[in-house]
């Protein structure tokens, strides 16, 4: 008796997953439209900075120092340059 | 290697990871680049132009002071970021800060050749730039890697975050200070 009340258990959870599961179109379907979404979900411009600093934090870094250098050594000679350099050697 | 490369590249990984080990080799590294390779390099180099000392006692002073810089500024991080609620260990800001000791040695590698080999460098307006842009990349890598730190190690956002960096900040402004007056080229922190 109870092996049957199982059996029958068994049978209806089969049959409920039969029903509840998608077909194959409706998969299809459901791929598109995730696939659609990645792509028009877009980072926005802070998040996008933020990953560039902590993930490779030297090449934003010697990236900006760079700009500095060559922009304000242009704007202010060398004086600028041997500022910097007496800063740092104290 | 592998744990090498994650320091430089994935810093907040690595930091998450508080490797001890990798952490002391870094501060060695650092210490035994400005106590023995810069006096030796300068020996070496420099000896037949004008009298180089090594002096065994330095070397050795040098290195404590250098252990001891690490570990009080371990020690003040621990107290500046659990004033501001912070609940991370001591223990776990000493197996971790040594982390975000890469740009330290490459500064200290970078400033001990550049003043063995001044005159390569002696007015020469094309080095300046390339030091300057070395110099200042270096110390924009270190803060990254400060704040990175407060942020994952000691928990800490927003205003507590601006608040600990401040204080540490001066902190370190102040053992860097000590650091040179003694004779550390490159401060240990």
């Amino acid at each position: 008796m109870k092996n049957n009340t199982d059996g029958f258990i068994e049978k209806s959870f089969k049959t409920l997953n039969k029903i509840s599961s998608p077909t194959n179109e409706q998969k299809e379907t459901i791929l598109q439209k995730v696939l659609i979404q990645s792509q028009s979900e877009k980072v926005s411009i802070l998040c996008q900075l933020k990953n560039m600093i902590v993930v490779y934090p030297w090449r934003f870094a010697f990236g900006v120092s760079t700009i500095q250098a060559i922009s304000l050594t242009r704007l202010f000679g060398s004086s600028y340059t041997n500022f910097i350099l007496q800063f740092m050697g104290r | 290697m592998q744990l090498f490369l994650e320091s430089l590249n994935r810093p907040v990984d690595a930091f998450k990871r508080h490797n001890n080990k990798i952490s002391w080799v870094f501060v060695i590294i650092t210490i035994l680049v400005e106590t023995v390779f810069d006096p030796y390099i300068n020996y070496f180099v420099n000896s037949a132009n004008y009298p180089v000392s090594i002096d065994a006692f330095k070397i050795i002073w040098l290195s404590s002071a250098g252990v001891a810089t690490y570990l009080a500024i371990c020690a003040i991080f621990w107290i500046v970021c659990k004033s501001f609620g912070s609940r991370t260990s001591l223990t776990t800001y000493i197996r971790s800060w040594g982390i975000s000791y890469a740009p330290t040695i490459l500064c200290a590698v970078i400033v001990s050749l550049v003043e063995t080999f001044f005159y390569i460098f002696w007015n020469n307006s094309i080095w300046a730039v390339m030091l300057n842009i070395v110099f200042v990349g270096i110390l924009i890598w270190k803060s990254i890697l400060y704040v990175i730190f407060l942020r994952e190690i000691a928990n800490l956002k927003g205003k507590k975050l601006v608040g600990a960096f401040i204080l540490c900040g001066f902190a370190i402004l102040v053992l860097a200070f000590v650091n040179m007056a003694i004779g550390l080229k490159t401060p240990i922190i």
